[in-house]
């Protein structure tokens, strides 16, 4: 009867193999939720203006937000936003001062193309976004504002995607700023 | 004793000319096309590559007597999937540094026929010593294609190495190299030069 003992040896590898996975996933799911976050605020005091000395999480719903703190005070706020792509979703945070206007910015992940798409990552494409408030953050190749942003070459799609996503965390920080 | 050793260098360095993944077998050829548009990404593929080959040949290898032929492939399949997952979340836990830049290709290389190839051709019929030593010579030969297809395409796609700039700001680069056709064009170039030169070496066959 071969096809019992192949469906037997078959059940054997997938049960093997379905224990290991479960036993691994339990064992690393702590330590992998845990190395996220620390992940995260590192970001998000990286983004924060000089100075900063504690990072502290908060939520508001379903939205999370990073309040950063120097010796005088509040001295920054990090927003989470995400659009999508043209790889998938691209996932950012944002750095607000206390009028709602960028610090700083940090790509979280990204599926862009290596090499174009991906270049969303460079200072000289992300640096252009600093001190912009809401309305401000807009492509030059989508408004008549001479001043808006210079999109990437040959990422149109990706540096759109880019600029909702911050536009959004800007607009996202105008509800969370009076939480407490 | 010779004689084995030189067997084993011989299994090891079939992978890097004689039976180049990319550049011989024409396998692999996805995630080369995705991948290779930067010399730091390659490397990064072809490291993460070698690791789940030589793994996933060692497993096979040893499961082999315990794998009859008319369902070698759901097994092979069972055993990579689930060698590749249980690393993605020791290196999530355990190196978070690492898995940022190697992470992202972890899912193309479940994918990538290499491994699959491999399995079928080497593991399944060789001990676990030559498949591990297969694996090494596949996944350095896969590296070293890889790698080579990405400075090109760095340097032309981007004018740039490893991210330094190496021609100035008035550099205008050729985008085409760094999208999909860029690859095959890169990929044709170097199989054509290997055959050159290995065909010489053949008395000219």
């Amino acid at each position: 009867m071969k096809i019992v003992d192949y469906s037997l040896r078959l059940l054997i590898i997938c049960a093997v193999a379905a224990g290991l996975l479960t036993y691994v996933y339990e064992t690393t799911y702590d330590r992998i939720a845990d190395n996220a976050a620390k992940a995260k605020s590192i970001k998000a005091k990286a983004i924060l203006p000089e100075g900063t000395v504690t990072v502290k999480e908060f939520k508001d719903g379903e939205a999370v937000f990073f309040r950063g703190y120097s010796k005088n005070g509040l001295s920054g706020t990090v927003v989470e936003a995400s659009s999508k792509g043209y790889g998938g979703p691209i996932s950012l945070l944002v750095g607000t001062d206390k009028d709602g206007k960028v610090i700083d910015i940090a790509i979280a992940s990204h599926l862009e193309t290596p090499g174009l798409g991906a270049k969303i990552e460079e200072k000289k494409f992300i640096g252009q976004f600093k001190g912009r408030s809401a309305a401000e953050v807009v492509l030059k190749k989508d408004s008549n504002n001479i001043d808006g942003i210079d999109a990437i070459t040959a990422a149109t799609i990706s540096s759109r995607a880019v600029t909702r996503a911050v536009k959004e965390a800007l607009l996202k920080y105008n509800e969370v700023k009076n939480v407490r | 004793m010779l004689d084995r050793l030189r067997h084993y260098w011989k299994t090891f360095d079939n992978g890097i000319l004689r039976e180049n993944p990319i550049l011989r077998l024409m396998i692999g050829l996805c995630p080369t096309l995705a991948v290779s548009t930067s010399l730091i990404n390659s490397v990064g593929m072809g490291l993460a590559t070698t690791f789940v080959l030589v793994f996933s040949n060692l497993f096979v290898s040893l499961l082999r007597k315990f794998t009859p032929n008319g369902i070698r492939i759901p097994i092979f399949i069972v055993v990579v999937s689930t060698f590749v997952t249980l690393t993605d979340y020791m290196m999530l836990a355990y190196v978070p540094e690492l898995h940022k830049s190697l992470g992202v290709f972890v899912p193309l290389i479940v994918v990538n026929c290499i491994i699959l190839g491999r399995a079928e051709a080497f593991a399944y019929k060789n001990d676990a010593v030559l498949s591990t030593i297969d694996g090494l010579g596949m996944g350095l030969g896969f590296t070293l294609a890889i790698s080579t297809i990405g400075i090109i395409r760095e340097i032309l796609g981007n004018g740039t190495i490893l991210g330094y700039s190496l021609f100035g700001a008035s550099f205008n680069p050729a985008i085409i190299m760094i999208l999909p056709p860029g690859a095959f064009i890169t990929i044709g170039f170097l199989m054509a030069a290997l055959n050159a030169l290995t065909r010489k070496g053949e008395g000219g066959k």
